[in-house]
């Protein structure tokens, strides 16, 4: 009903000749008052055009980076060459210029303050990420759709310097956004510069990679939100590819699907803004982002219950009134059936006050997964299931008011948030209620 | 601030301030006074604001003279939604009918309303905008949405 309300307002739009009313009275306004004259008009261009970019900004851009810390060194010689290095990605939210570490199942969200479109030099999304990792010399990064650009702060630009960036801006390549507290002290600029598809560099750990949208078409019929939704979305299916080389000499490469949607995000009490990994119900705020998910490592698993969707957002993961709630509550029939989420073998099952008939499967890697309150357990401790088996059905029992399956996700023991271990194709699915 | 960064504010905000100035105004001539109003004074704002600052400003301002205004009548009129000529296409019963149901909460609650749902922010961030407790909001909201219910006859869809 509410998301009615939103969509009736957005057919309201400001009446054409309102505008230039305002125009209107405005210049009469300032000739009445014939003030010092301001800043000439070459001097504001590029702050007006960051005020743009910051509204996409805000309302779109961001972007998810789903990818497993590697594994303590050594747990694994047999299977894969030993990697002396590793690397990784990590979000980069440009308004603290702090980075963002992932969290469950290597999910990650990551916010920006500075992205900028425009019809000449194309769409620079604001989506920022950062390779991270030891002695690594070079970086490859090339994406199949789009571009990539790179972003670069600098500090105390003297006025001359800023001429500089606009002569280079106006020779193409680059763009700006100049900023400062007043136009007579020293500037600020962010400089993103476009690479293309593909990007070999050295290795620069404080570098800020981006997607870059070549084209796009401003169309003044078209809602500003909208149409930065639209060139976002270029990248939804797109794969990124990142290689290094290390000191030693040694290669790595990791390949990250991207996708984008409404992710979800929290405020916090002091105000601050956290982007989940998970995408937004219809009532919950939102920003507009890619994701990505690296496909060699992100474990993925399956819908645990048949013929039920719906996550229920009356007592979601996480804190709440400084109790862990450490898992999703899904809703479905009694009786449903329960499916085992990935392959695994069954380590536990049992009842007690609290879960009531429950079992663990446990997936190997440190990963593993509890189903509560089932009506009946089908399976036993040292089974092995493969991935959508039926291992039981929903039910009341333990702690409960209604049939729903409690389900929970669990890397080396520490719960995470279910909602990031199932991949885009699910949580499109998936109806928070 | 320029002529070119009123229009560029215009353009970005435009249909944010004339959306809430319609909710609150339900009246159209009303609303493009206040619009006409607001964005003269962000031209005589000097402060260097980044986007979103300025949004909540805009918010703000619109509410104030929303305010100022309505100190003028007594009662007030409620708006049809065909009679708004700016819709991009034309209203259907049900459109009608929750528009309508808007337009009869109360000011406070309607406000809360509007931000919330057509303007996506949050309670806390609705607070700051509005100088109350975030609970406040949330109570709003909920009276709201209870009302709603009520006036659009037990539409159960939450």
């Amino acid at each position: 009903m509410m998301n009615d309300y939103r969509k009736l307002m957005e057919e309201i739009s400001v009446p054409e000749e309102l505008e230039d009313r305002v125009l209107c009275a405005a210049r009469r306004q300032r000739a009445e008052q014939a003030g010092p004259k301001r800043l000439e008009k070459r001097g504001w261009k590029p702050v007006l055009r960051g005020a743009v970019c910051a509204a996409c900004a805000l309302a779109l851009v961001l972007g998810t980076v789903h990818f497993r810390p590697a594994e303590k060194s050594g747990e694994q010689p047999g299977t894969a060459p030993v990697m002396t290095y590793s690397f990784g990605l990590t979000a980069y939210a440009a308004d603290t210029g702090e980075t963002v570490q992932p969290n469950a199942n290597g999910g990650l969200a990551f916010d920006s303050g500075s992205g900028m479109a425009d019809q000449e030099t194309g769409h620079y999304t604001g989506c920022l990420f950062r390779v991270t990792g030891e002695e690594i010399r070079t970086v490859s990064l090339t994406v199949d759709r789009g571009g990539l650009y790179r972003s670069e702060t600098r500090t105390g630009l003297t006025t001359e310097e800023v001429r500089k960036l606009w002569q280079a801006e106006e020779a193409g390549g680059s763009v700006c956004t100049i900023y400062g507290k007043d136009e007579n002290g020293p500037m600020n600029a962010e400089v993103m510069t476009a690479l293309g598809t593909s990007v070999t560099e050295d290795y620069d750990p404080e570098a800020r990679y981006g997607f870059w949208v070549p084209e796009y078409r401003e169309d003044p019929d078209t809602d500003l939100r909208q149409a930065a939704r639209a060139s976002i979305d270029t990248f939804d299916g797109a794969r990124l590819t990142v290689t290094v080389t290390f000191a030693d000499g040694g290669e790595q490469s990791k390949t990250y699907t991207l996708s984008t949607g409404r992710l979800r995000v929290e405020y916090g009490e002091d105000g601050t803004r956290t982007m989940l990994p998970q995408l937004a119900g219809d009532e919950e705020p939102f920003v507009y982002g890619i994701y990505a998910a690296s496909e060699a490592e992100s474990r993925w698993l399956q819908w645990p219950v048949q013929d039920s969707r719906t996550v229920w957002k009356g007592n979601p993961y996480g804190i709440i009134n400084g109790k862990l709630h450490s898992g999703i509550d899904i809703p479905a029939d009694q009786g449903a059936v329960i499916l085992a989420a990935a392959d695994g073998t069954v380590t536990e099952t049992g009842f007690d006050a609290a879960r009531g008939n429950y079992l663990i499967l446990d997936h190997g890697g440190g990963l593993t997964t509890l189903y509560a309150h089932c009506r009946n357990v089908d399976v036993k401790e040292g089974d092995t299931v493969q991935a959508r088996a039926m291992i039981a059905a929903v039910g009341s029992t333990g702690m409960s008011t209604g049939p729903h399956l409690h389900f929970e996700v669990r890397q080396d023991s520490e719960p995470q948030n279910p909602v990031a271990y199932f991949d885009s194709a699910i949580r499109e699915t998936l109806k928070a209620e | 601030m320029t002529e070119q960064a009123l229009c560029n504010a215009m353009r970005l905000h435009g249909d944010t301030v004339y959306r809430l100035a319609l909710c609150r105004m339900q009246n159209t001539a009303d609303a493009e006074d206040v619009y006409q109003d607001v964005f003269l004074r962000l031209l005589q704002q000097t402060a260097d604001w980044d986007d979103e600052h300025m949004k909540a400003w805009l918010i703000r301002a619109t509410l104030n003279r929303c305010a100022d205004l309505h100190r003028f009548r007594l009662r007030r009129p409620v708006l049809a939604l065909e009679d708004i000529p700016e819709l991009a296409r034309p209203a259907d019963d049900s459109a009608a009918g929750l528009w309508d149901a808007v337009a009869r909460l109360p000011e406070k609650l309607r406000t809360a309303v509007h931000l919330h749902y057509a303007e996506g922010y949050s309670t806390e961030e609705i607070a700051a905008l509005l100088g109350v407790p975030p609970a406040t909001v949330r109570t709003r909201l909920h009276r709201a949405r209870r009302q709603l219910k009520d006036l659009l006859g037990g539409i159960d869809d939450e």
